[in-house]
């Protein structure tokens, strides 16, 4: 095998290089280089890296751990944003039962989104120091990065980082000379969207169908062969170093005051606007900062017509809505979900009718097939927006596509694929149903 | 028990398992697919969506999955807890309409040639939803089906993907061929390639699939509608096991063998013998008159007006025989107590033969001694899936009692399910059982000759000679008494000196030691009494060890050896003894090939001292073809009869269908009935008068020669209609055209032969429900017209039947006084039963190879496909039948006959003055010194086993039947 070149690859997202950072404004990505080339081990160290899981693991339990994650209400960054120090606490401990596994979700593959793969190539030692942390609490006997099958070049970097820290005793038996052992395996999936989702990502590791599992059992009970398993997603275990050196206050203060979040967020916009790109911002800024003071608005002959919050599963909202905090709080007083915080505009040239076609497409192709709604709805879905994209459509079909919507949403079918599919679908029906009936003055009158 | 509120009323219930499983069981229609008893709930169809209410101020409610949704959380129990649900409810009704309309979408409106149809789940299930109007309006995907091979065939674009094949096929029967490809609305449930099926269980899928993708070919062949099936409830006749099935007959022929739900026996499932094996029934070339060969004055007559004058001379004769007491008799394994018994009465029972060889027989008696006297009983199949260690010795149980085999799987997987249950997870959370268990299993342990379709769920398989598979067992009962009357110091000692040497051994006690329910299983396959003795000694020691829940199972190789056994009178050794002395000149054979059984040489000197041999059997044997007259008799499908499995349980099979009614000049009758009309010409009675005819009276007169089955009397209770005055329909309600099933013979409607005393209608008048007994034709209720409709006969989902346990155990007591007819009291039993529970020491020498006497030592081996004589003539299972064959242990076949010897060349067996030529095969688990020799298989005859036979090289087979 042909030994891996890092060097001089041209940095995939530029942007969240080029604006200041400090450690106290940006935790997780002041460490990054300007030239968007990785964070080696020697160069991490040198940035104080690995100092904060040295001193927890050799003066702090497991639980002080875990309590003071929880303080500092860190939730999961990976679209559901649940609280990871709950998830933790949560974890099945205790006589007959198996010591727990931990598993980073880096299956990244939520349409529009590259925060964790930004954070996988450039910053790799702060995702296995956040591991290692998160498997010190949780108890954890081994740790499993389970990486999108097209992240090659992430998969290269983390490989080599891997390498490196169980080189230097960061990994494997008594880290750094205590008492805890712990060692990290990269598995690459073959590439499913539903392999994000975290039981289809365990059934997927074991080598079995990427199905998802029913819950409960939860992960935290019996995940990976078995054994309670953690499952984080890359962004939250890089966040886990950070609350741990500045504690729970700190954190909390790096958030907008009463978004109801902790901590700073990726973030990013993509679409016609002036600068796409991530940036790592204060958790609960309004959505205008982020369009306007860092995408620099939209691009010239472009008008913004509505926009997704976190990827395509989010629902859309309106130009007015975009003083909106990006917040959990702030995207549920429009009743949707914040997602990944990482925004797509939709300019004036784009038709929804095609939009929705390409995301529906999307999900229906991604559906792993387990549960009929997903299976059989989305693909029915797609026809549909198929036939009055092209001009095929009828008159009921609208009204097909929303019964078809409400017979999607959460506990109807299996996980959490369909429902959020017909997010987007769903909040388009409602806001630019016009579009979709202005396809229909094309479509060819019905035979008598 | 505790209480749930569904919409509006209020239930009893136990608040076990799941809220579907509760639902159905109190007669509440939820429509499902992807759940289904046996195999538990995963929740992919999402069809049976109800509304959850927290308490009675929560009107919005939740919708959930019932079989996903603890019955708990339904319950009602005190203040707090309010619940309730609504299966009516708007937003529930309407998802599983869309759910329904979703699962429609894709597939094809071919209902009307789809042999699915009228007993489909899918249909029952859409009807149930509501849904009719469809709005889709797009094209349906398009799939090409395989070729699974003769049993099962394949239509996939009727698939609904809820996964129960796949579920099934890998999870439950431990199937590796069959799989789910694809994702998301392009799943494809089939083979990586077209061909056969692997699984002997293969069959189930067309009941265990909810619609036509997987569908009966044996019955697609002759297909009919289910609503136009008449029904028999059989016992099946391809194994000891006794498999409960729904027969299913239109216009005189057998059309297909349905499973029959029980929860001890078979449950949900047959084996594809039990299946696809009945197609002797509808030869063309069975006798169906009197059949008599000319050249002899016992058939003159025949020339004379038909039947009657045959059956008036040979009355006559066979008299004068029996009162000069130059008569035998011989009978069958394979045919009823009451065919058996009659012949008996017939001829008398000095003169009757239960016509097993002396060998066998004596072997039967022991397991028919064990159920009354072995420390330990027998464990039904239900048992045996329950328990949590299995020990196998010398059968190959896939193809000698597969029902049983699938049990023992069960029983491996019944690990996975103790340690969810730990866990806090339930039995009925199908997948989260696996998750969690990932694959660990029971210990199963399998001493045998060689490799069995059990090694892959095996702990450990130890390939043994039989010789030494006797030492093996022996061994294995002296070190559980030594380990057991030591103190645990010493017998982790004396065990961990036996890890290197005998490891087998020594893991087998660790695993009973360790087990509650543990289950030692041998039989017949091996041919030999010392290893019966033996593991009876096994079965001794585990309860002297206190595992009184441990169970002993000794399998008979035919469906009513035991039965044949229990009776007693002489072998059939003996009684040809007589026959090639000259003592007889009548010979009368009751459904038994002594062709099987006997050498050619031996046959023909028999033969050649008779004056006549006639010969009763349904089927034209290579040995009926020798008779000189052939009665021309019932096949189970066409008469009751009683059998007795290995367990001792007295079961009835009931005739499907009268053979006379559509054909008028056939002759085919129940042989006791043959006999009650040539006892009636004797006494000069009418026909028929002094034998009772019904099938209680019948028996009742069995148990007045024979008390021991004595237990079974009053069988015909379970089969019963709770209506007075009424009997059980054979046919759903919905059958028409009773009065036109004729109408090509006769215009008169001379209605359906109707037997007086049976508790079964012939035809669709009658009672349908599912009160009674425990026997029911069918599963049919209104609205369920699949077999899902065994929900509605069950006390819970999955559970016993309402009325109760198919059949008898005939020692269910175990009394001690009782003693089998001619049973040499405890002679055979003596060795190995006495005090301490083993006799003397075993020779550690025995385990080495030993090369005892000349030549090789001959390993009986068995088929599930072919090894059985009746199947086996079924033309459509013959496809799956190989032929017969000689197994060599590779590297010895190279030794003995040189490198260039490859598979398929021919070999020539030879013991006395008897040779076989075979293709031969290779082994890698066969020990050296041993061929092994599939019996039965091809007609290959079973004196061959357990013989020491010379082998050499031969050119080329000298002719087709592998005999020079």
């Amino acid at each position: 095998m042909k030994p891996a070149v890092f060097s001089q690859r041209m940095p995939s997202f530029g942007r969240v290089n080029q604006v200041p950072r400090t450690a106290e404004t940006h935790p997780l990505t002041w460490r990054l280089r300007d030239d968007g080339q990785t964070v080696w081990l020697d160069e991490y160290r040198q940035k104080g890296g690995y100092r904060v899981a040295e001193t927890q693991l050799a003066h702090k339990t497991p639980e002080d751990i875990c309590r003071c994650v929880k303080e500092a209400g860190l939730k999961g960054r990976g679209g559901a944003g649940f609280l990871a120090g709950i998830k933790w606490s949560l974890t099945a401990r205790g006589e007959g039962i198996p010591a727990a596994y931990l598993v980073c979700n880096a299956d990244e593959m939520e349409p529009n989104t590259f925060k964790d793969r930004m954070l996988l190539e450039q910053l790799p030692h702060l995702l296995i120091e956040g591991m290692i942390l998160a498997g010190y609490a949780n108890q954890a006997v081994r740790g499993f990065i389970f990486l999108r099958g097209e992240y090659v070049h992430a998969a290269r970097v983390v490989e080599r980082a891997i390498g490196e820290a169980r080189e230097a005793g960061l990994l494997g038996a008594h880290i750094a000379g205590t008492d805890y052992s712990f060692d990290l395996q990269l598995h690459v999936g073959a590439g499913r969207y539903i392999c994000g989702e975290e039981t289809a990502l365990l059934n997927a590791l074991e080598g079995r169908r990427a199905n998802p599992r029913a819950k409960p059992p939860f992960p935290g009970q019996a995940g990976a062969w078995g054994r309670p398993t953690v499952v984080n997603n890359v962004e939250t275990l890089c966040n886990v170093p950070v609350v741990l050196e500045h504690g729970p206050e700190w954190y909390q203060a790096l958030a907008r005051p009463e978004s109801g979040e902790s901590g700073t967020k990726l973030m990013g916009f993509a679409g016609a606007v002036r600068r796409p790109g991530i940036w790592e911002v204060p958790f609960g800024i309004s959505a205008r900062e982020l369009f306007e003071d860092y995408a620099g608005g939209m691009r010239p002959g472009y008008r913004l017509k509505a926009w997704q919050p976190g990827g395509a599963s989010t629902g859309f909202l309106l130009p007015e809505d975009l003083d909106l905090p990006m917040s959990s709080a702030g995207m549920a007083r429009k009743g949707l979900r914040l997602g990944t915080a990482l925004a797509l505009a939709v300019d004036d040239r784009v038709s929804m009718v095609a939009l929705l076609h390409n995301i529906e497409s999307f999900f229906s192709r991604e559906s792993c097939g387990w549960c009929t709604p997903c299976r059989e709805g989305l693909a029915w879905a797609v026809k549909l927006l198929s036939a009055l994209k092209d001009g095929r459509g009828r008159a009921e079909d609208i009204q097909q596509l929303e019964k078809l919507v409400g017979h999607l949403q959460p506990g109807m079918s299996f996980c959490g694929l369909a429902p959020g599919a017909s997010e987007p679908l769903r909040s388009a029906l409602a806001l630019f149903r016009d579009e979709f009936e202005a396809t229909l003055a094309r479509s060819p009158p019905l035979p008598a | 028990m505790a209480s749930i509120h569904i919409d509006g009323k209020t239930y009893e219930v136990d608040g076990a398992g799941n809220l579907l499983e509760a639902c159905l069981s109190l007669g509440l229609d939820i429509p499902y697919f992807c759940w289904h008893p046996a195999l538990g709930s995963v929740g992919s169809c999402r069809q049976c969506a109800v509304k959850l209410h927290k308490d009675e101020s929560d009107k919005r409610g939740m919708l959930v999955m019932a079989c996903m949704t603890d019955a708990k959380a339904a319950l009602r129990h005190g203040p707090e807890h309010k619940a309730w649900i609504s299966i009516e409810d708007e937003d529930a009704t309407a998802f599983r309409k869309q759910v329904a309309e979703w699962l429609m979408a894709n597939h094809p409106h071919d209902c009307p040639v789809c042999s699915e149809g009228g007993q489909c789940q899918l249909q029952d299930m859409i009807m149930m939803t509501g849904h009719g109007q469809r709005a889709y309006r797009f094209g349906k995907r398009y799939y090409t089906s395989q070729n699974l091979g003769p049993f099962v065939a394949h239509e996939m674009n009727r698939c609904i993907g809820c996964y129960r094949c796949v579920r099934y096929y890998q999870d439950y029967a431990g199937g590796t061929d069959l799989g789910v490809f694809g994702s998301r609305d392009r799943l494809f449930f089939g083979r990586e390639t077209d061909g056969v099926l692997e699984s002997e269980f293969a069959g189930n899928l067309t009941e265990i699939c909810p619609t036509g993708v997987f569908t009966d070919k044996a019955y697609e062949g002759q297909f009919t509608r289910k609503w136009d099936l008449r029904y028999g409830p059989g016992i099946c006749q391809g194994c000891a096991v006794g498999c409960a099935i729904s027969a299913g007959e239109r216009y005189g022929t057998l059309r297909r063998v349905e499973n029959r739900y029980n929860s001890t026996i078979n449950g949900y499932f047959l084996c594809d013998r039990g299946r696809f094996g009945t197609g002797y029934v509808n030869r063309k070339d069975r006798p169906r008159k009197i059949y008599a060969a000319h050249g002899s004055e016992w058939h003159s007559l025949q020339e004379r007006n038909g039947s009657e004058a045959v059956l008036a001379d040979l009355s006559t004769k066979l008299a004068e025989k029996i009162a000069a007491e130059r008569v035998i008799a011989i009978g069958s394994p394979r045919a009823s107590l009451e065919n058996n018994h009659a012949l008996e009465r017939l001829v008398g029972e000095e003169h009757f033969s239960s016509g097993v060889p002396e060998e066998e027989l004596k072997r039967l008696r022991f397991m028919a001694r064990m159920l009354q006297v072995a420390p330990l009983p027998s464990p039904t199949i239900e048992e045996v899936e329950q328990s949590d260690a299995v020990i196998i010795f010398g059968e190959d149980l896939t193809q000698t009692a597969a029902r049983m085999a699938l049990a023992v799987r069960q029983a491996a997987r019944q690990r996975e399910v103790a340690l969810a249950q730990e866990r806090g997870v339930a039995a009925w959370q199908a997948r989260a059982v696996s998750g969690i268990g990932q694959g660990a299993k029971n210990p199963v342990m399998i001493a045998s000759p060689a490799a069995t379709r059990l090694d892959d769920v095996a702990l450990h398989t130890a390939h043994v000679s039989p010789s030494n598979l006797v030492a093996l067992a022996q061994r294995l009962a002296q070190v559980l008494v030594a380990v057991g009357s030591s103190k645990s110091d010493a017998a982790e000692a004396v065990l961990s000196d036996l890890e290197e040497d005998e490891p087998w051994v020594a893991c087998a006690v660790r695993v009973l030691l360790k087990a509650e329910r543990p289950v030692l299983i041998s039989g017949e396959a091996m041919m030999s009494l010392p290893l019966l003795e033996a593991v009876a000694a096994c079965a001794a020691a585990l309860h002297q060890q206190g595992k009184q829940q441990g169970r002993l199972a000794l399998l008979p190789r035919e469906a009513n050896g035991m039965g044949v056994a229990m009776m007693g009178r002489m072998s059939l050794d003996a009684a040809w003894k007589r026959v090639q002395r000259g003592e007889v000149d009548a010979l009368l054979v009751l459904e038994n090939d002594l062709t099987r059984a006997f050498s050619p040489v031996q046959l023909k000197q028999g033969l050649a001292q008779l004056e006549v041999c006639i010969v009763a059997d349904h089927q034209f044997t290579s040995f009926a073809q020798q008779a000189d007259l052939v009665l021309p008799t019932a096949s189970f499908a066409e008469e009751d009869g009683s059998y007795v499995n290995y367990e001792g349980r007295v079961q009835r099979s009931y005739a499907v269908f009268d053979p006379t009614a559509m054909a008028g000049e056939d002759e085919i009758r129940p042989f006791y009935k043959w006999a009650a009309d040539i006892r009636a010409r004797q006494a000069d009675m009418p026909q028929g008068c002094d034998t009772a005819c019904d099938e209680e009276a019948l028996y009742n007169e069995l148990v007045v020669d024979h008390p021991i089955f004595a237990a079974g009397r009053g069988l015909s209770k379970q089969c019963y209609a709770p209506v007075a005055g009424e009997r059980l329909a054979r046919q759903s309600p919905r059958a028409s055209g009773r009065t036109a099933e004729r109408a090509n013979l006769s215009v008169w409607d001379k209605g359906y032969h109707q037997k007086s005393g049976s508790g079964l209608s012939a035809t669709m008048e009658g009672y349908s429900g599912t009160e009674g007994g425990a026997v029911h034709p069918f599963a049919w209720q209104p609205g369920w017209n699949s077999p899902q409709a065994w929900i509605a006969y069950q006390t819970t989902p999955g559970g016993p039947l309402k009325g109760g346990e198919l059949g008898v155990r005939l020692f269910a007591k175990r009394p001690k006084n009782v003693l089998l007819c001619g049973c040499d009291e405890d002679e055979l039993l003596k060795d190995s039963l006495s005090e301490g529970g083993v006799a003397g020491s075993v020779d550690h020498a025995a385990f080495a190879d030993k090369d005892e006497g000349e030549g090789l030592e001959v390993v009986p081996l068995y088929h599930l496909f072919g090894s059985e004589e009746l199947s086996a003539r079924s033309p459509l299972f013959a496809q799956r039948c190989e032929s017969p064959y000689v197994l060599l242990n590779e590297q010895e076949a190279h030794e003995r006959f040189g490198d260039d010897l490859a598979e398929g060349a021919s070999l020539c067996l030879s013991c006395g003055t008897q040779s076989l030529i075979l293709p031969c095969r290779f082994s890698e688990t066969l020990g050296r010194g041993q061929v092994g020799l599939p019996v039965g298989l091809g007609g290959v005859p079973r004196f061959w086993g357990r013989q020491r036979v010379s082998l050499e090289r031969v050119a080329a087979p000298l002719c087709e039947e592998g005999r020079p």
